[in-house]
Formats: structure tokens, sequence, C-alpha cells
């Protein structure tokens, strides 16, 4: 009997085999990649973007809805001339404690710690002071600059307020005092967001409001089957060059960044930019800095932090943020100087 | 010799079309333009293809980060050597004072750069550095 002979596989069906393994290696490789979801919306006065990785599609969109969800509920309840509990309390008599909620309380509470702790470089009672700049909520891109007179009158009132935590009150110590939040509201959005995309057990997530940055997990990198995922990198746009780039940061879990500079609302009147992180000494926009990013543990410092730089200036601004743990800065002077707070490895930030 | 040559690849190339049906045909194709089309899908995931040495505000040489060694340059200072590996390149040594460009360890992404000033040593990875966000 003849030994049976293994036929030598003909070449056509070889390469059938082999395109199907090929396809079949592709479509697995799909199958694999973690989606990536990205939604932008005008909210906060700015433009907001998340961006969100994670392995279920539905999944994702729905976090995202309930993020932004999030994010107009903080704008509605913290502004400072609307309806929400902020308009209300702005608008209640002075002298007058006033029952708030634990979340406003806390927020005022932190402004106020922020205040002291930046000689009163950072303050929520400016209020009155922007509307005379005209840097009013829904601000329509004018402006006046005010009489020193004006000026002056504000300056010389007092402002402030006292809170009161058993009863969670806040009272106005005068009509001057209208508490702003805009210097601290966006990047308390951008944590109150990450919270509740966080809670959907999602990989990976970054959201960007107007330039207050925070993120979680790390970016899932895969090529074909392999995930090498990597930390979130932030670029820093250069204050006064559209396409430039001051730098490139890293941020690692949880970490937030905001900058604060001149060119993000001003108007220009005879040749002078005006724009609207006003010096609460002096009622005048902040001299010194063209632009202050600061990096910080949650992005609600982060917001703070970066305004307070930016009314310090360079040499006190840079003290401060050296004193900090976990906070580090990068400046750029009015001569175009850059600096950076003396923790700031190149790891972490490079040009 | 040539026309030899030409003439055998010729006489391959009519028994490949003598053999083949439009089908078997159409399926090489469709391998070969798959096979093809992988490659780039592949580099769009890979950080830094090269890195490019300037000395002296003038390009030098130019590495490919995926070949393995240690490569030097004479700058007014002394010797600057640097090391590639694993898709990264470093500097190694080098005769400024401070040794900031050796500080700063491995580059591999597109963007980076190692600067070592003194010795007018530029080591630039090209490429737009690729952002997840901007802050501005």
């Amino acid at each position: 009997m003849d030994k049976p002979t293994l036929k030598r596989p003909r070449w056509r069906s070889v390469l059938w085999v082999a395109l199907g393994a090929f396809v079949a290696a592709l479509a697995l490789a799909a199958w694999l990649q973690p989606h990536e979801l990205v939604r932008e919306q005008i909210l906060l006065g700015t433009f907001v973007q998340i961006k969100a990785y994670g392995g279920d599609a539905k999944e994702l969109r729905l976090a995202l809805d309930d993020a932004f969800a999030e994010i107009r509920r903080v704008q509605q309840r913290f502004s400072r001339s609307g309806t929400g509990e902020l308009g209300q309390l702005n608008r209640a008599k002075p002298g007058q404690a006033v029952a708030v909620s634990q979340e406003l309380f806390n927020l005022l509470d932190r402004a106020q710690r922020y205040d002291q702790r930046s000689q009163g470089a950072f303050d929520v009672t400016l209020g009155r002071l922007e509307n005379l700049w005209g840097f009013v909520e829904n601000w329509d891109g004018n402006g006046r600059v005010p009489t020193q007179e004006e000026i002056e009158a504000f300056l010389g009132r007092p402002r402030g307020f006292t809170l009161e935590r058993q009863r969670l009150e806040v009272t106005r110590l005068s009509d001057a005092t209208q508490i702003d939040l805009g210097g601290i509201a966006k990047g308390y959005a951008v944590d109150r967001a990450l919270d509740v995309l966080r809670s959907r057990g999602l990989r990976a997530a970054l959201v960007n409001a107007g330039g207050n940055v925070r993120v979680f997990g790390r970016v899932p990198d895969v090529v074909l089957f392999w995930d090498r995922p990597r930390p979130f990198q932030v670029g820093v746009q250069h204050p006064r060059q559209p396409d430039g780039i001051l730098g490139g940061l890293t941020l690692e879990a949880g970490q937030a960044v905001a900058t604060s500079g001149d060119y993000q609302r001003y108007f220009i009147v005879d040749g002078v930019r005006y724009h609207h992180v006003l010096d609460p000494h002096t009622g005048l926009p902040a001299r010194g800095l063209i632009s202050s990013t600061v990096l910080a543990p949650t992005a609600t410092d982060a917001d703070a932090l970066s305004t307070a730089v930016f009314v310090l200036g360079a040499e006190k601004g840079l003290a401060l943020v050296n004193a900090l743990p976990d906070v580090e800065a990068v400046i750029v002077t009015q001569g175009g100087r850059v600096l950076t707070s003396s923790g700031l490895d190149t790891a972490r930030f490079a040009f | 010799m040539k026309r030899v040559a030409w003439n055998h690849k010729v006489a391959l190339l009519k028994a490949l079309l003598d053999h083949t049906s439009w089908g078997d045909r159409a399926l090489m194709l469709c391998v070969l333009v798959a096979s093809a089309g992988f490659i780039p899908w592949l580099q769009s995931g890979l950080p830094g293809a090269a890195a490019v040495i300037h000395l002296n505000n003038e390009v030098v040489a130019t590495l490919s980060l995926q070949r393995e060694g240690e490569f030097s340059w004479q700058g007014p200072l002394g010797e600057t050597v640097v090391q590639v590996k694993g898709g990264k390149i470093r500097v190694v040594r080098d005769p400024g004072p401070r040794q900031l460009c050796v500080l700063q360890g491995w580059i591999s992404r597109a963007g980076q750069a190692l600067v070592c000033l003194p010795n007018r040593v530029l080591i630039q990875i090209p490429g737009q550095p690729r952002y997840d966000s901007l802050v501005r």
C-alpha cells in the first residue's frame, strides 16, 4: 500500500490562511482598543473639553453627560449675580447672617484661607470693582477704565465676610462686599466633574475648563495588543504667541494645572491693555507678569493659586509656591522672562 | 549580464501570471495592500523615530533611535557622548560644568530636546509634540 503522502499545500491556500489570520489579528486588536470619547461645550464663560477613556462606549457617553451636568450645576450655584445660592447671598442685606449649603460654605472657607496665605492677593470680594471695570459676569468684551475717584471709593470701603461654622452661616460685612468666586469656581467645577468621572469606573479622564486642567489615570497607548499607558501631557501655550508652546507638563494621578494671564479677558484703551485679574490693593489690573501657570494637587488649588501668583508677581509669587508642598509654577514676566519654582524638575516640565 | 537578469525577471513574472487566476491575483494584491497599510498604523503609535544632533547650530548627524549605540562629537570644551538604547537617547558624558544635559536623562518623544549649552551640543527629536490638552 502506498504511504499516504502529505500533499504540499498550494501556495494559494497559504495565502488565504495568511490573509485570514491577518484580518483576525486586526479585528482582535481593534476590539481590545480602549474607547476614547471627547466632548466640548461652552460653559463657565469658556471652552470646556472632557476626554475620557474606558472599555464601554455607552458608559463613556453617560459619564460625560453627567460630568457636564455637574459643571452646569456648579456654574449656576456659584454665579455671583444669578439666581443661584451665591447670587442670593450677594443680594442679602449686609450684616445679616445667611445660612448656606455645606458646599458653598466650604468653598468660601477655602477662599478665605487662600486670601490669608497670599497676603490678600487672592480676594473674592471684588465683585463691585470688577463691575466698575466692565468685567461683568456675562462679559461682552467691552470695558471701561474707572476714574481714580471711583477706585479709591471702592478701596476705601470695608469689605469682607465672616463664616459661622456651626450653623453654616455667612455674613457679608458691607454692601460693597460682592462675593465673586471667578478665581476659584472653574477649578472647583473641574474637581467636581472629575469626581463624577472617577466614580464611573473609567480608565482615565482629562477635564479642561478654559485652561484649568485636571486628570486621573493614564492614557491608554495601544499598539496591536500591547498597552503601555502613558501619563497625560499638557502643553502650556505661550502667552503672546498663539502657536508657541512654552513647554509640556506631565500630569500624573490626580494632578491639576491652571493658568492666569493678561490675555484671557482684557480690553485696550489708548494702547494700554487692561485685563481682568485685578490687584486688590491697587484696584488696577495686576502688572508684573503676563502669565502664571500653577501645578497643584487639585484644580481648585491650582485655580486660586494661579490667580494669587499672578497678582503677587515674580518674587512673592514664587516664594509662595516654593513654600507650598506639591505646588509648582511656571511664570512669564512682562519682560518675557520665563521663571520656574524650585521644585519643578525637567521630568515634569520640559521646554 | 544585465540583460540576462532582466530576462530572468520577466520570465518569472510571466510564469506567475500564467499560473494564477484573477482571483489569485486579487488576493495577492489584497495581502500586499493590507501589509503596506499596516506599517503606518504601527508607526503612529511610536514616539520619536530619530534624533537630530546640532553642533554649533549646525546639524551634524541624524541618529535613528532604533539603532543602539554610543556616539560622540567634539565641541569647544571637549567630547559630548550620547547613547541610544531602546528607542531613547541620553547624554552619557559632557564637559559642561553643571552637567544639566546629563542630568536630564533619557528622552524619546517628538519635540523633546537635550541641551548641552557650554559645549554647543543640541540633541533634538523633531516633530510636533503631541499634547493631550493645551492650557493658555
